[in-house]
């Protein structure tokens, strides 16, 4: 059979032996010295353990985080609303007390305007006698006043339309008392009627 | 005396001593194999630790269908590929053109010479030195190709070449080596007639 050189090489060198040296007898004990740690051929599986396990527990308590979020949450909104539900109350009692005070104001000045009222009609009560005085010292050349001529000065009185409303039914009852009294007197200075009208 | 298996189960459990065991058994042949891509020596006993590193480290890997001392060997063959991948040997068009101008392989006078060779007797190493005369990269497609046995197209693919560059290549170096073994029978033949 021939044989060529690829043929006398392959199978001459194919198991070809060299003799190992010192220094391949020191690079193999170096191999088992640097045999791989439990640490080194597990390095992957821990690190991909750990990372697993990382991942996990941040995807696990991050709910637990946005519950307690929300828990905050509804704390402060529970603070805010019995805050809210408290400044309601406190606002409902200080409307009260600003109702009550200015209940109270009106009251008041019902109450002064009744005392006014009563010191008007005092005033005019007691004044009417002094008309009488008056009415009987008239000055010569003075003209005396006619029923006619207190009739249009009565007439004349818008000052009654201003007041106010609750205040007309009390003030209309000395007008009348006036209105009867000064019926009653047919003659009276002009100066003091004047003076009545202008107190008004 | 430990058989193959006892030393594959023992480098499985990480035994020191099947460990030592394999290296002393297969040593040798896995440093013969280092030694076919690499003249220097010392790089040759680093490239025999990577190997046994890479056995150590993926012997679990093995599928026990195969020849273990044949799935170790390619372990060897493919921790030299790597380290001269890695020192990125190129072949360039210089090197193509270069190589153009060999010479017509002759079948016949081939033949004649590894008759003659085969007549006179040889040793192992004497082959082996006629390997380390041939240039780096014809040495490297030689071996893979005829020694190792890889085809052009896989030398081509782990050389990251074309396949007609190993074919001019192995040419060469068939042509190298017939030179040399032409060389060493005229010597034989003088020697003889003195």
């Amino acid at each position: 059979m021939k044989k060529n050189i690829e043929d006398l090489f392959s199978e001459t060198l194919t198991d070809f032996e060299q003799d190992l040296s010192p220094i391949d007898d020191l690079n193999f004990e170096k191999i088992i010295a640097k045999k791989p740690s439990f640490w080194n051929k597990n390095i992957g599986y821990i690190l991909a353990t750990a990372t697993v396990v990382g991942v996990m527990l941040y995807i696990g308590f991050k709910p637990n985080n946005e519950t307690v979020e929300r828990k905050n949450n509804l704390i402060e909104d529970t603070n805010s609303n019995s805050v809210s539900a408290t400044q309601s109350i406190i606002d409902k009692d200080v409307l009260e007390q600003k109702n009550i005070e200015n209940e109270q104001i009106k009251d008041n000045s019902k109450i002064q305007s009744q005392k006014e009222k009563h010191r008007f009609t005092t005033n005019t009560q007691n004044a009417a006698p002094t008309q009488n005085v008056v009415e009987t010292g008239l000055k010569p050349g003075q003209e005396p006043i006619t029923n006619n001529a207190i009739e249009q000065m009565s007439v004349k009185e818008p000052v009654v339309e201003n007041i106010e409303p609750e205040m007309e039914a009390i003030k209309i009852k000395p007008l009348r008392k006036r209105h009867t009294i000064v019926k009653r007197d047919t003659i009276f200075n002009q100066d003091t009627l004047r003076k009545i009208l202008k107190n008004r | 005396m430990s058989t193959i298996n006892d030393i594959f189960l023992g480098c499985k459990r990480g035994d020191a001593q099947s460990q030592k065991l394999l290296y002393k058994q297969y040593g040798p042949v896995l440093k013969g194999i280092c030694g076919r891509y690499f003249k220097d020596t010392a790089l040759c006993s680093d490239m025999l630790q990577d190997t046994f590193i890479k056995i150590f480290d993926k012997i679990s890997q093995f599928n026990e269908e195969g020849s273990f001392e044949g799935w170790m060997k390619r372990i060897a063959v493919t921790t030299c590929i790597d380290y001269i991948r890695k020192n990125k040997t190129r072949f360039t068009a210089e090197e193509i053109d270069a190589n153009s101008d060999f010479v017509q392989e002759n079948e016949e006078e081939e033949y004649n010479i590894v008759n003659e060779i085969l007549e006179i007797g040889f040793s192992k190493q004497v082959l082996f030195d006629f390997l380390h005369q041939l240039p780096d990269k014809q040495r490297l497609i030689f071996n893979l190709f005829c020694l190792d046995k890889l085809t052009h197209k896989e030398i081509a693919e782990k050389l990251d070449t074309s396949e007609a560059m190993s074919r001019k290549l192995l040419c060469k170096s068939r042509e190298t080596l017939r030179v040399l073994l032409t060389q060493y029978v005229q010597q034989h033949k003088m020697l003889v007639k003195t």
